[in-house]
């Protein structure tokens, strides 16, 4: 009936821990990161890495906390949906607002 | 109308199928809940293109300390409750109880710095309208975006705390089996979108005109 699942063995506590542990250090990371670079007065990149920073954390968050990684099809659907629809709302807006003048 | 470990519930047959359409309806929730904060992240993306100075200005303004605490609060919360709903999925109901306390105690604890950042920025005239610090300028454009979208934020957490607590509790009384339990991963969820609200907002509203 649900062909997609092929179930992995159970892991233990520890590992359970650890892996949240490395996810939130990595995290804990690129807030460093995108915190000193943003004071660093590098121009266009004061705003660009922060927000590359934050979309890497988004990431870390959604797969292994939402545990997307490991989630059957119809859900990962179901989140990249929402990802296409703001897809489509920033595009459409940016397209006209950025464009404004030029064409 | 429930199981021998007592968590699955009418009208599904087996626990499979409820955690699939639990999550599967949470997820669509939470694709709404990402165009419902997108209108305000793209409302302050067209400001900020159009007033780039002023923002920059008025980004200075806002408490960086209270904002990173935040992040480090949030993305703890984020991590102990990765463990409560893996731990409940893997058999670790104990762990995954003390999980979801903690995971609630960073929320609190998040409220609580962001009641006292609140605080400061009204004692330091950031309130857009007459008497507002920076003038009548586009400065008040940016806080009106932190304010309101800050606010909904705190607005979510809340009831996720609420949901957390609920949910410890229930599990301390022994009134709710955690183990395998569809409620725990539905809520992390929603803990989870919280936190990723957070991480977008901070680069937008603490680091902007610090360089």
């Amino acid at each position: 009936m649900m062909a997609d699942s092929a179930q992995p063995s159970r892991p233990t506590a520890r590992a359970i821990v650890l892996q949240s542990i490395v996810i939130w250090g990595g995290t804990l990371v690129l807030l460093a990161v995108e915190a000193v670079v943003a004071r660093l007065g590098l121009g266009p990149l004061d705003v660009a890495i922060p927000l590359v920073c934050a979309a890497v954390q988004l990431v870390l968050i959604a797969l292994f906390g939402m545990q997307l990684v490991r989630e059957r099809a119809l859900l990962r659907l179901a989140a990249v949906a929402g990802v296409i629809w703001l897809v489509i709302m920033f595009g459409l807006t940016l397209s006209d607002f950025l464009t404004r003048g030029i064409i | 109308m429930s199981s021998a470990s007592g968590v699955l519930r009418e009208p599904w047959e087996d626990l499979e199928r409820q955690r699939l359409a639990s999550s599967f309806g949470m997820w669509v929730f939470l694709a709404s809940e990402a165009l419902f904060f997108g209108g305000m992240f793209m409302g302050y993306t067209m400001m900020r293109i159009t007033y780039p100075h002023a923002f920059a200005e008025a980004g200075k303004e806002s408490e960086f300390w209270f904002g990173t605490a935040n992040l480090v609060l949030l993305l703890t919360s984020s991590s102990s409750m990765a463990v409560a709903v893996r731990g409940a999925k893997a058999g670790f109901g104990r762990l995954a109880t003390w999980a979801l306390l903690v995971t609630a105690l960073l929320g609190i604890a998040f409220i609580i710095v962001k009641g006292v950042e609140y605080h400061l920025d009204l004692d330091d005239d950031l309130w857009p309208g007459p008497g507002f610090k920076l003038g009548m300028t586009p400065a008040q454009i940016f806080w009106g975006f932190y304010w309101v979208m800050t606010g909904v934020h705190a607005i979510h957490l809340t009831i996720g705390i609420v949901l957390v607590l609920r949910l410890f509790a229930l599990a301390r009384l022994g009134w709710l089996a955690v183990t395998e339990n569809p409620s725990i991963e539905v809520t992390g969820l929603y803990w989870h979108l919280v936190d990723i609200i957070w991480i977008c907002l901070y680069p937008l509203l603490y680091l902007v005109g610090r360089g």
